[in-house]
């Protein structure tokens, strides 16, 4: 009977460990969702924005003539869109949205690089008198001339 | 036969349980934002600054705490590190932290440390997102270097 104690003794610790204190031996780490605080309509719309140029220029990109021949820019109300707070509207914004309008018009009107960039230059301009926070991120939407 | 004799051996056993059980569950749940990054080795302000003085940049793990996130989107961070409060932003905008509740919890970031001179309107605009004053805003009239980290992962401890 000693001996079944004993041997008791040895696995009750192992069990125990391994059933209650398990997952803090091998942790799986949680990642969190990008935006883990949720999106405004506005600021998903920027988003898809974003990933409008991104692709844009990346076919432009991988085309070995670097075309930019029927390009096309969906635009987006941004004036209509509700923002993530009220405070990020505000008249710059209001002044800047339909600039950002008339550059995508010009694009698709003339789908040049030029061009491109003046809808990228709308975003920035934009968002240095509202929020810079993404200002970086814009800068490497730009079509720059030695083709980067 | 003595029963205790017999039951020494699992009144050891149920201390070591108890000991281990403590030790190995003692450790907080980690969130990670951006990417799940390694949490060895990180610095705390006064070492990072170090590593600046040999170079401009310095691609390190920074360990402190959160004093405050950005109540609006969770787009940057202050991370309290030795003296220093760093300013953290996270990498392309490409992700973001709780913009409430993280206070006071222990982060590690991984990233560029560098420093930054902030401008009067960038100043204004974190100091709005932070919920400060009009007064506290207007009274900003100068640019402030300050030590900042652009990370590519974060990890908080809950």
């Amino acid at each position: 009977m000693r001996r079944s104690l004993k041997i008791l003794g040895v696995l009750l610790p192992v069990v125990a460990i391994v059933a209650g204190c398990g997952n803090a031996w091998s942790p799986s780490p949680t990642l969190a969702p990008n935006q883990p605080n949720g999106s405004s309509p506005l600021a998903s719309a920027m988003v898809a924005m974003d990933a409008q140029l991104l692709q844009t220029l990346e076919a432009v990109m991988a085309d070995p003539n670097h075309s930019w021949e029927g390009r096309r820019l969906m635009s987006q109300d941004f004036l209509a869109l509700a923002p993530t707070t009220a405070s990020m509207i505000n008249a710059h914004f209001e002044a800047q949205a339909p600039l950002y309008h008339l550059a995508i018009e010009q694009f698709n009107a003339l789908p040049t690089a030029a061009h491109y960039n003046e809808v990228v230059a709308s975003c920035t301009q934009c968002h240095l008198g509202t929020c810079p926070g993404p200002l970086d991120r814009i800068a490497k939407r730009e079509m720059r001339e030695d083709g980067a | 036969m003595t029963p205790s004799f017999y039951l020494a051996p699992l009144r050891f056993s149920f201390l070591t349980v108890a000991c281990l059980c403590l030790a190995s569950c003692s450790d907080s749940p980690q969130t990670y934002y951006g990417a799940v990054i390694d949490t060895d080795g990180a610095l705390d302000g006064p070492a990072i600054r170090m590593e600046l003085k040999e170079q401009g940049r310095a691609q390190v793990r920074m360990e402190g705490e959160i004093a405050a996130t950005c109540p609006k989107k969770g787009c940057w961070m202050d991370v309290v590190s030795g003296q220093d409060t760093v300013f953290v932003r996270f990498q392309d905008y490409g992700f973001f932290v709780p913009t409430e509740g993280a206070e006071g919890k222990r982060t590690i970031v991984e990233g560029e440390a560098f420093y930054d001179t902030l401008t009067v309107p960038m100043l204004k605009h974190y100091a709005e997102d932070a919920g400060e004053s009009q007064a506290f805003i207007d009274a900003i009239e100068a640019p402030e270097l300050r030590l900042a980290f652009t990370a590519t992962g974060v990890m908080i401890e809950d």
